[in-house]
């Protein structure tokens, strides 16, 4: 059996900001330092496949997010659908077997604050079967309100018509939240990629919105890349899936593997912190903050060697000189630290504690 | 034995809307003793961040708040504080109770370096300037700043988190008897939630202070609070020792609530929602405002409303069935309870759709 090609495959991805070229730092004379918001990740996205991808503001979850969605250009690094160079098919380079407009209505993406993704003088009802209308021109006005009138029951907005006729500040955030899920999955797309989408919603209801999304994704056959800061959040929707969990830290993916082994079994001194940071109701865990400093590095400048070393409470020498590879620390289990190596010159190293 | 710092009698506050009055607190009675963390959760909209403004009687225009809010300073007279004066307001509002609010980046002036707020604050207060510095400095230490750096710096140059810790540090310099903290970590990271709330707590054992601490996040507040008030719906439905609310919770509401807490170590298939949805603030629920949404609900619940009453030592709760909830809706992480018992799922017609027009 051939193997076929995962809906996304993020290989050796970049993605830079900034540096020389803005036009207000030319008028001063000024040297902007770039932001490489994303450095050299590489992860595939299978079909029905669940990645939760978890780290703190600024790390670059929702630029790489993007990135794997064909919204934004990666300056280093391919792309790929189905095996399809994103940008290659986007520029017209080669001969591009799948089009970039079919491309990109395959990866649809749901953002935190549903208010501001719908426009708010339109009846949800227009807002959602306007692309049905770009993208299946076929498809007869009625057919289309009764495929959005069909999804709205499923996802429990009934009567249908009632809701799809309101405007969107006519309904609750949850609601809102629960149009714009259906607006992507109207697209059948492969990959949806939901950038903090249960954030705003109250705690009662988080837990609702992500059982919903797992059940629309045994309909839809859609796979999800699911954003967050939030580790209960991520392990819960990823566990339910059979997913995995990529953190990221500034730039980098550090530990990307099955749900329950990085749960149980945290790899990076970093996945451990933020399971720290994590509180549980009926565990209590160590009193103190287990970084040796709280606050992240400023990611234009990033620490040499390996990014966490400078609050990594694991931190050797040889941290400070090198940056570490991603190493194999199970079945599909990759962390990105020495102490992965059983027989690296880390262990022989001096510990950093200033 | 009780010595509360804060009491709060009948506290309610309204706001007239045009499609009726929109009542946001509804006849709260609570008191803060003196040295506790005491935890308010509830869900946006179940009004305990008016609890809080209404404390400092600092809930804006048109609202409309009644009822007694008395403060019992450490020596010397009980303070009516909806009856102070301007002048009075400004001096009790951050020399005896101050307030960190969610947002540090908006609590800054933008134009003024880090240091001028401090200096400002102590002046207006009539406080010896050096000292309140040297005051600052230390603090700024605890909560991992560095004094020199942050103190010359605008808020723009700092980030969130080290903004919301200079708030906190800028709160206390004015030594007050308590702190109100309105979720003072929500617009930030996991580690810095964490971290802050582990330095807070570590402020409090060292500066003898009392704390409201208000959030939605319970499972953060657990491990600061010694003792915890869950609000519904415009009220407060349960106050108990923190030990006592994790393991002998008494009202379904907070038993719904801890369900649908995920957290990392619960196995996934405990983790459920709550049916039903949060009520409006106009519309007032006859009865128990939570009994189209609970599962223990009867026939009384609809028409009586229930006062708090006793549900253990220090424990209270606004139901009539405390001893059904207990048995009927299992906790996960709490012992006993049939494990084979029918999730609660509560009535489908709960009012899913009630709130829809």
């Amino acid at each position: 059996m051939a193997t076929e090609p995962p809906v996304v495959s993020l290989d050796g991805v970049s993605v830079e900001f900034g540096g020389s070229g803005g036009l207000l730092s030319g008028l001063l004379g000024r040297e902007e330092e770039p932001v490489r918001a994303v450095d050299d990740v590489t992860l595939d996205i299978g079909e029905n496949d669940v990645v939760a991808l978890i780290g703190e503001s600024g790390c670059g979850k929702s630029t790489l997010g993007k990135a794997a969605i064909g919204a934004q250009r990666p300056t280093g690094g391919t792309v790929s659908y189905r095996g399809q160079d994103v940008w290659a098919a986007r520029d017209g380079r080669g001969e591009a077997e799948i089009p970039f407009d079919r491309i990109r209505r395959s990866l649809q993406i749901v953002h935190q604050d549903p208010g501001s993704a719908l426009n708010p003088n339109q009846r949800v009802l227009t807002s959602l079967t306007l692309p049905l209308k770009k993208w299946f021109p076929d498809l007869s006005r009625v057919e289309r309100e009764e495929r959005v009138f069909t999804l709205f029951e499923h996802v429990g907005m009934t009567p249908a018509e009632d809701f799809a006729n309101r405007y969107p500040h006519q309904l609750s955030g949850g609601e809102q939240q629960r149009v714009v899920l259906v607006r992507a999955l109207l697209m059948n797309p492969d990959l949806v990629m939901a950038d903090e989408a249960i954030s705003a919603l109250d705690v009662s209801l988080r837990v609702e919105m992500m059982d919903l999304m797992l059940d629309l994704q045994d309909v839809f056959d859609t796979s999800y890349l699911f954003i967050s800061h939030d580790l209960a959040n991520a392990r819960y929707l990823a566990e339910k899936s059979d997913g995995r969990i990529a953190v990221m830290y500034l730039g980098q993916l550090v530990e990307v593997g099955p749900v329950e082994e990085v749960i149980a079994d945290p790899q990076h001194p970093y996945t451990q912190v933020l399971k720290w940071a994590t509180p549980d109701l009926y565990e209590d865990p160590a009193e103190r903050v287990p970084v040796r400093s709280v606050d992240i590095p400023d990611p234009r400048n990033p620490p040499a060697g390996c990014r966490f070393h400078t609050r990594c409470p694991e931190a050797r020498e040889a941290c400070r000189a090198e940056d570490p590879d991603p190493y194999p620390v199970g079945e599909g289990h990759a962390s990105r630290c020495f102490r992965a190596l059983d027989d690296h010159a880390y262990w022989d190293s001096e510990v950093l504690d200033d | 034995m009780s010595d509360p710092v804060l009491e709060v009698e009948d506290l309610s506050v309204a706001f007239d809307l045009s499609r009726g009055r929109s009542t946001v607190v509804r006849n709260v009675d609570l008191d803060v003793e003196r040295e506790e963390v005491l935890g308010v959760v509830g869900e946006s909209g179940s009004g305990k961040s008016m609890v809080a403004l209404s404390m400092l009687d600092a809930v804006m225009e048109p609202g409309r708040t009644t009822g007694t809010v008395t403060y019992h300073p450490e020596d010397g007279d009980p303070v009516s504080v909806l009856d102070l004066d301007r002048e009075e307001l400004r001096r009790f509002r951050w020399e005896e109770v101050a307030m960190v609010f969610q947002g540090a980046m908006s609590s800054f002036n933008p134009v003024t370096r880090i240091r001028t707020h401090f200096r400002e604050t102590l002046q207006d207060h009539d406080y010896d300037v050096e000292a309140g510095m040297d005051r600052a400095d230390d603090l700024l230490e605890k909560l991992y700043l560095d004094p020199d750096r942050v103190m010359g710096s605008y808020p723009h140059e700092l980030s969130g988190g080290m903004k919301q810790r200079a708030l906190v540090a800028l709160s206390l310099v004015l030594e007050p008897e308590v702190l109100i903290l309105d979720e003072p970590t929500a617009a930030l990271d996991l580690l810095m939630q964490r971290s802050i709330v582990s330095l807070l707590r570590d402020l409090r054992d060292e500066l003898d202070l009392t704390m409201l601490f208000i959030t939605h996040d319970l499972p953060l507040l657990t491990k600061i609070a010694d003792r915890m008030a869950v609000m519904y719906a415009f009220d407060v439905v349960e106050f108990a020792p923190t030990e006592a609310f994790l393991e002998e919770t008494a009202h379904p509401y907070t038993r719904l609530l801890l369900n649908t807490t995920p957290d990392v170590t619960a196995p996934v298939s405990e983790i459920q929602t709550i049916p039903g949805s949060k009520p409006d603030p106009v519309e007032r629920i006859p009865g128990c405002s939570f009994h189209p949404r609970c599962p223990v609900a009867t026939e009384r619940c609809e028409s009586e409303e229930p006062r708090l009453v006793d549900a253990g030592e220090d424990h209270l709760a606004a139901c009539f069935y405390v001893d059904d909830a207990r048995a009927e809706i299992p906790v996960r992480g709490q012992g006993g309870g049939e494990t084979g018992a029918e999730p609660p799922l509560g009535d489908a017609d709960g009012g899913g759709d009630a709130d829809g027009d």
